[in-house]
């Protein structure tokens, strides 16, 4: 008994030891981003700021736009999370409460887009948007993330749940479909709409390829893309990078940890075989 | 529609009834719409960004097409031959395919070490499962920022820290490598969290009966938590291949494809292609090998699956 509690101790001595390890990029950045220029690349290097200073962090908010960059991503993740979470709510409603011609042609196709990377089709995405006139605007940011066939699939999974019998109950108290819909569905499924609403916000949040190629005006920029131009490749001025690294790193780490478990749970979904 | 019947009946006749015949059919007809109303804004998206785009790409690519992207002229497979040919095309592919053994692998079986160690709930538990599962919060750009710092190469932190002297990001031989490392920090989180909610739902009994049959660690690995949790496994490794095989964002902030191209990868190969010289007669192809090799990379999974996933 007493070896097996030692052995308890040991592993979770280890454990934390290890997550430091792997937490070890972001407390460094952390550290760099409170340390005075010279101290960042000294010899031997420092694990911690001789001298705390909020200095990085004035100069990434003052002499740079980084408050722009943070607003923009903001706007990007909001209105993807919301429209792919509206769009995806309906397209469930209709694949797991109505039966239709071509229902499952559709969903087929639904489902088919996962399998199409959307990198490979950023090419023809890119000449559609610049055609459109949606180069550096907020649509044209947007308009590749505003729906997801996954979360289609998550929310049918789950209103497949709901017996039929909750909408025929809902019709014989004579209740619409759009009622049905908003007064019911809605409400009752709030938890699931959550979790697309968090790991959509995150995964648009961190996207970088596509914001980048449709836009080009530095108040169009996103965090991702922003904080990448904070210095040329050469320079060596890393404190104010790293203050606005740890800045763009603070909404989607404090959302992970908030809700691990309902993020994880809409992002697992489709991972295991029925 | 004999489908529709079933759950609206009902209510249709309770409006019929009240109504003279016409409106009752053009209700009929609203009713029988409404399924694809609810439909139309997903597959509006779905028609404009993926599948148009994905077939003007295929089409695309059989032709010569100027800056604009306006077709020239209708050659067969010339842009595929000429692509092929092309020296720096063939090294994106090579080192995309290097990448991806490098970073695909490795992040699984950390993934799944991680997962042992934490499979069972202890007191700190709650806290080291969150720090191995948080850097797939992380976005890549933010993370290359990071790397970028520790690994500038005379006063960076790994080579100030441990005394080492090396070039991790101008070194063509290593360059990939310290790239791989960067991605495998990324996507090890990912593979753990699922991997932990695999090894959890293994049964106990099972475990149980080896341990009393005398079974090693080494065996419980091997004979039960490895079949076990191969469905998980699977997924993982066909997902990630998808991924790595399109990634661009690492190199693009870190390397820009250098030194030597020794980094250059497909995305990166299609990036240059279309924003340095408007090329998209080199750029449709490749997006369509690229695709190709996705597929092909899935299929050998699926291959695997047949052979080693167990489900139950």
């Amino acid at each position: 008994m007493k070896t097996k509690k030692l052995w308890d101790v040991f592993v979770q001595l280890f454990s934390t030891l290890l997550a430091l390890v792997i937490l070890f990029p972001i407390l460094y950045a952390f550290s760099v981003s409170l340390m005075e220029q010279k101290a960042v690349l000294a010899k031997p290097p420092n694990l911690l700021p001789p001298k705390v200073t909020f200095e990085n962090y004035v100069i990434a908010f003052t002499r740079t736009t980084l408050w722009r960059y943070m607003l923009n991503s903001f706007i990007v993740a909001l209105i993807c999370s919301i429209s792919r979470m509206v769009i995806a709510t309906m397209a469930a409603f209709a694949f797991s409460f109505f039966e239709f011609r071509g229902k499952w042609f559709l969903f087929a196709l639904t489902l088919s887009t996962i399998m199409i990377p959307p990198d490979v089709l950023i090419v023809s995405n890119f000449t559609t948007i610049s055609r459109a006139g949606l180069i550096n605007t907020y649509l044209g940011v947007c308009s590749i993330f505003l729906v997801s066939a996954t979360n289609i699939f998550l929310l049918r999974q789950h209103f497949l749940t709901f017996a039929k019998s909750l909408k025929e109950a809902a019709y014989v108290d004579g209740c619409e479909n759009i009622r049905f819909f908003t007064r019911i569905l809605l409400p009752v499924s709030k938890p699931i709409l959550t979790t697309v609403f968090l790991s959509s916000f995150v995964s648009v949040w961190n996207q970088y390829v596509w914001p980048m190629l449709v836009t080009n005006k530095n108040e169009l920029r996103t965090i991702q893309v922003g904080i990448t131009m904070l210095k040329d490749r050469d320079s060596s001025i890393f404190g104010p990078v790293m203050a606005g690294v740890i800045v763009a790193l603070i909404p989607t780490v404090l959302l992970f940890l908030m809700f691990q478990r309902r993020i994880v749970a809409g992002m697992m979904t489709g991972a295991v075989k029925e | 529609m004999p489908s529709l019947i079933g759950s609206v009946t009902g209510k249709s006749l309770k409006r019929g009834a009240s109504m003279n015949n016409n409106p009752k059919s053009n209700r009929r007809l609203l009713r029988s719409l409404e399924p694809y109303l609810w439909l139309t804004p997903a597959m509006i998206l779905f028609a404009v960004f993926t599948f148009y785009p994905f077939l003007e790409t295929i089409y695309k690519s059989f032709f010569i097409v100027n800056a604009l992207g306006n077709l020239k002229r209708f050659v067969w497979f010339e842009n595929y031959t000429y692509i092929l040919k092309d020296k720096l095309f063939v090294k994106a592919v090579v080192n995309t395919l290097w990448y991806t053994v490098l970073t695909v692998p490795i992040s699984k079986v950390f993934g799944m070490l991680l997962a042992l160690l934490a499979n069972k709930r202890r007191r700190t538990s709650a806290f080291y499962e969150a720090a191995f599962a948080v850097p797939m919060a992380m976005a890549s750009s933010v993370t290359a920022m990071i790397f970028q710092l520790l690994y500038v190469p005379s006063l960076g932190f790994l080579n100030g820290f441990f005394g080492w002297n090396v070039q991790w990001l101008n070194n063509p031989k290593i360059a990939m490598i310290s790239i791989a490392v960067i991605q495998i920090w990324l996507s090890t989180g990912y593979a753990f969290i699922f991997m932990l909610s695999a090894v959890r739902s293994v049964p106990h009994d099972v475990i149980e009966s080896a341990r009393l049959d005398g079974a090693s660690g080494f065996r419980q690995l091997t004979k039960i938590y490895v079949p076990l949790t191969s469905p998980t496994m699977f997924y993982l490794i066909i997902t990630d291949l998808a991924f790595s095989m399109m990634m661009m964002s690492l190199v693009n902030v870190l390397t820009d494809g250098g030194p030597q191209n020794s980094t250059i990868t497909i995305m990166q190969y299609i990036y240059k292609q279309i924003s340095a010289t408007g090329n998209y007669t080199n750029a449709n192809p490749a997006a369509i090998i690229a695709f190709i090799l996705t597929l092909a990379a899935s299929m050998l999974g699926f291959l695997w699956e047949k052979k080693g996933v167990h489900y139950q």
